[in-house]
């Protein structure tokens, strides 16, 4: 699926949860220094789609040799070294010129932290999905000759005759038609621009109806039930989970106390624990549910017990407030959970996942929650299992204040979730008494 | 240009001679300057020299961060880097000598890189120092670094009576209530007093270009009025806006190829899009304000419990670019990376006209936070200034702005270069 690419000009990959992405991206970018001797700028939105990108790289190459190839840099605080990645992070202008690849996050890719006469032959954007347009454009100004680019922006002499003009229609005919060769990744479905503007499209949506586009259907991430169940709920049109995964299941050491039992059953893929715990508004936006948030850190504790440390579990929620409660009472009870928003979750996965769902009152106004882009990755990240805490009623009746069109309408799509759960064989189940002490 | 089309923007970074001088200035007035001040005789060659060695220490911890900024960006710093410094900082405090330490009293306090924020206006602003006489006296400097005369010019008498609005409301809550104020523009070859209180048709001049500026922020494209005529000549963006001017107009004459036009249209979409995410960054400040005014310490403890402040701050430590804060109690609210604004709450002074800094959380430990600021000389400055103040931290947002527009005005150039045949 990469090879294509490698003929330059520019195509987007549209990838649902799992199927590779940001692997073909990192693939792409080896095989064009390898075999076409590129040098291949790397971003991603986030920091951790970003670090994807290196963790990948290093899994193509090899820690050494990644290291001599490749380049992270950006903000400091962004990427850590690590044996098993130890792509160096850097300032330094002559390292980042001397390097083929060089990784960065979208917002990073500007005159601040790239060498001004830098300039790349190609240009892959992960994440796309959550870009706006004029992000999209950040990176591409790289792949502009950079006398030109002098000119443009420093010389500021705008009115020199074209040296070789175009007689391209758009925007992007514009790029291709001067060269330039870039890889759009991303999810429509995964993510969604953060804008003022309601009825705004990301970058994929406007780069997949304009360029060679492709999408992968087959996920190395969610096994079989999960993968239909995700495939339903965001209508990918036949996403399926590779033969060599489609049974990974929970692989259970010790046996969980009795009341953690049917939650924690490996061979439930899915499973989805009602509480009714009544939510705290936080900040102008954000939300906390303290006794979903218990729940949480009781159920990952359980986990690590039971598997002996040996599994790697997220906590997801759609809510600041609600992570941070959730990463409060993980300290508090010792163990060191991965917690996340549904933003900073794109791109991430885990052995485990746990789902807050975060809204619960009396109004039944489910609100941000039931955006398809949030819900969709909050239950794709796991590999092996699902765990999904909130109210049943919430996810059923729940309804949203203001409709927009990734809610698509009053009702949003939290409702087609608790649908499809229930087609699936998963029934909710009430939550213990030590789930919420 | 640079704001609203992305246009011109000037290097990241520290990148002039001014601004070198402007933080030399803005640590060594605060700093070393009021003990000089004190013991003053008169304005001689010698006082100006011992003045002039105060700042050098100041100078060449300035000096050694552009040093390694340049070295960061694989560039060198200019030879004559210094020996400009030393120049303009000679003049300066010459200028400054003689016409305001000479004629006026030493300050009780002074505070320098005094950003201010009049949000029910939408007028936000930096002064470079504010002197305050404790009687309800204060005087504003607004340092020139370029070479440019000392007379009424007409956007430095328009910038500094900008900032004297923001002063005026600091100490009075009224921007038009001038009582006790005094500007003064320091330039290399002397000093210029602006007419305070200005004239009522002036003050309404800055109120009118604010609210002009605010309408072309929001988008909302209004008439254009055109500068006055000898403007153009000095103006930096001089070949950016006639590239718009020609462009526009010939989209108008519909002389554009259909391709170039609309990739022009779709690039002006954007430039909305942005702008009007722009808006946005403030939100915190209108809602703080707002709670404050309204219900004052309930409104405050208001925003406490809901997350979007935290008060018993205090300064311990400065290391570097980093403050160290200390807590009284269990940090609850922020993390690692957030973007932060730490106010001094100082009494009967509006929240967001208090001594401030702004920065990143670069670690939250327990009741200790650690922020990292723009700059070494950032930070020392920020310690000298809040260091005796409770400190309130609330949520600040990143100005995306620039790096959004940027690439819109690139290539709108670009496209037009290659798609409009001449």
């Amino acid at each position: 699926m990469i090879r294509w690419r490698l003929s330059g000009g520019l195509g987007t990959l549209i990838g649902p949860p799992g199927v590779g992405k940001t692997k073909a991206g990192a693939g792409e970018s080896v095989l064009a220094h390898e075999e076409n001797g590129e040098k291949v700028l790397l971003v991603a939105y986030t920091n951790s789609a970003a670090n994807e990108f290196c963790r990948e790289i290093c899994e193509f190459l090899g820690p050494e040799r990644a290291k001599e190839v490749a380049i992270r840099t950006g903000q400091l605080e962004g990427y850590q070294p690590t044996p098993q990645c130890p792509i160096e992070f850097t300032l330094d202008p002559s390292k980042i010129r001397q390097k083929p690849i060089v990784v960065t996050t979208t917002l990073s890719a500007t005159r601040k932290y790239l060498p001004r006469d830098i300039m790349f032959d190609r240009v892959i954007e992960d994440e796309t999905g959550i870009e706006r347009l004029e992000h999209m454009l950040i990176p591409l100004v790289y792949c502009i000759d950079s006398a030109v680019r002098r000119r443009i922006l420093r010389e500021r002499d705008p009115f020199s005759l074209a040296e070789r003009p175009s007689g391209a229609q758009n925007l992007l005919g514009l790029l291709e038609d001067y060269d330039v060769t870039a890889t759009f990744i991303g999810d429509p479905k995964q993510s969604k621009p953060i804008s003022p503007v309601s009825y705004d499209y990301s970058a994929i949506a406007y780069t997949a109806s304009r360029t060679r586009t492709e999408t992968l259907k087959t996920t190395y991430r969610l096994p079989y039930n999960l993968d239909n169940i995700v495939d339903q709920f965001a209508d990918y049109g036949g996403l399926r989970a590779h033969s060599s995964i489609v049974n990974r299941r929970l692989r259970v050491i010790k046996r969980p106390e009795r009341a953690f039992m049917e939650l924690l059953d490996p061979d439930q893929v899915v499973s989805y624990v009602n509480v009714e715990g009544q939510e705290q508004k936080q900040g102008i936006s954000s939300c906390s549910n303290p006794a979903e948030a218990k729940a949480v850190v009781n159920l990952a504790t359980q986990l690590y017990r039971c598997t002996e440390g040996q599994v790697s579990i997220m906590a997801i929620a759609k809510y600041k407030a609600q992570r941070r409660l959730i990463s409060e009472y993980a300290k508090h009870a010792g163990i060191s959970l991965d917690s996340r928003t549904t933003t900073g979750a794109l791109g991430a996965q885990a052995d485990v996942t746990i789902f807050s769902q975060t809204r619960c009152n009396s109004d039944l106004e489910i609100g941000g929650v039931a955006v398809l882009q949030d819900l969709n990755v909050a239950i794709s990240r796991a590999r092996s299992k699902l765990l999904i805490v909130g109210s049943w009623n919430m996810l059923e009746r729940g309804w949203v204040a203001l409709p927009t069109p990734q809610t698509r309408g009053w009702r949003g799509v939290a409702w087609k979730l608790a649908r499809l759960l229930e087609k699936h064989g998963v029934a909710p189940v009430e939550a213990p008494d030590q789930l919420i002490r | 240009m640079h704001h609203v089309l992305g246009a011109g923007a000037s290097e990241e970074g520290l990148s002039s001679i001014g601004l070198a001088a402007h933080e030399v200035l803005g640590l060594g007035i605060m700093d070393s300057i009021p003990s000089v001040w004190r013991d003053l005789d008169d304005a001689s060659g010698e006082t100006a020299a011992e003045l002039l060695a105060l700042l050098e220490p100041i100078k060449q911890k300035v000096l050694d961060n552009y040093r390694k900024w340049y070295r960061n960006r694989d560039l060198q710093l200019p030879n004559d880097f210094e020996a400009n410094l030393n120049h303009v900082l000679h003049d300066l405090m010459v200028s400054f000598l003689s016409k305001i330490m000479v004629a006026h009293p030493p300050p009780r306090r002074v505070l320098t890189e005094l950003a201010i924020t009049n949000v029910r206006k939408q007028h936000e602003g930096r002064l470079d120092v504010l002197l305050e006489y404790g009687d309800g006296r204060y005087l504003i400097i607004d340092w020139k670094t370029s070479p440019e005369p000392a007379h009424s010019y007409g956007y430095n008498h328009m910038q500094v009576l900008s900032n004297a609005l923001l002063a005026n409301y600091r100490y009075h809550q009224r921007e038009e209530d001038f009582s006790g104020c005094k500007a003064a523009v320091v330039h290399c070859d002397g000093v210029f007093w602006p007419r305070i209180p200005p004239t009522p048709a002036t003050i309404r001049k800055v109120q009118d270009a604010r609210a002009y500026i605010l309408e072309c922020l929001t988008g909302r494209g209004p008439p254009a009025e055109a500068p006055y005529w000898a403007q153009c000549v000095a103006c930096p963006d001089q070949r950016n806006c006639e590239f718009y001017k020609r462009y526009t107009m010939l989209d108008r004459e519909g002389a554009l190829p259909r391709s170039y036009s609309d990739i022009r249209r779709l690039l002006f979409r954007r430039r909305t899009v942005v702008l009007e995410e722009r808006a946005n960054i403030h939100v915190d400040k209108f809602v703080v304000d707002y709670a404050v005014s309204q219900s004052g310490e309930q409104g405050l403890s208001a925003l406490e419990d809901v997350g979007i402040v935290e008060r018993g701050y205090s300064l311990k430590n400065v290391q570097d670019e980093f403050l160290i804060l200390q807590r009284h109690r269990h940090i609850g609210v922020f993390e690692k990376r957030n973007p932060v604004r730490l106010i001094g709450i100082e009494p009967n002074v509006p929240l967001f006209a208090c001594i401030n800094a702004r920065g990143n959380i670069h670690e939250v430990k327990d009741s200790s936070m650690t922020v990292r600021v723009s700059s070494t000389i950032a930070a020392e400055r920020a310690f000298r200034q809040l260091q005796d103040l409770p400190i309130l931290v609330t949520r600040d947002n990143v100005d995306l702005t620039a790096r959004e527009l940027e690439p819109l005005h690139f290539f709108d150039v670009f496209a037009a270069e290659k798609l409009v045949p001449w």
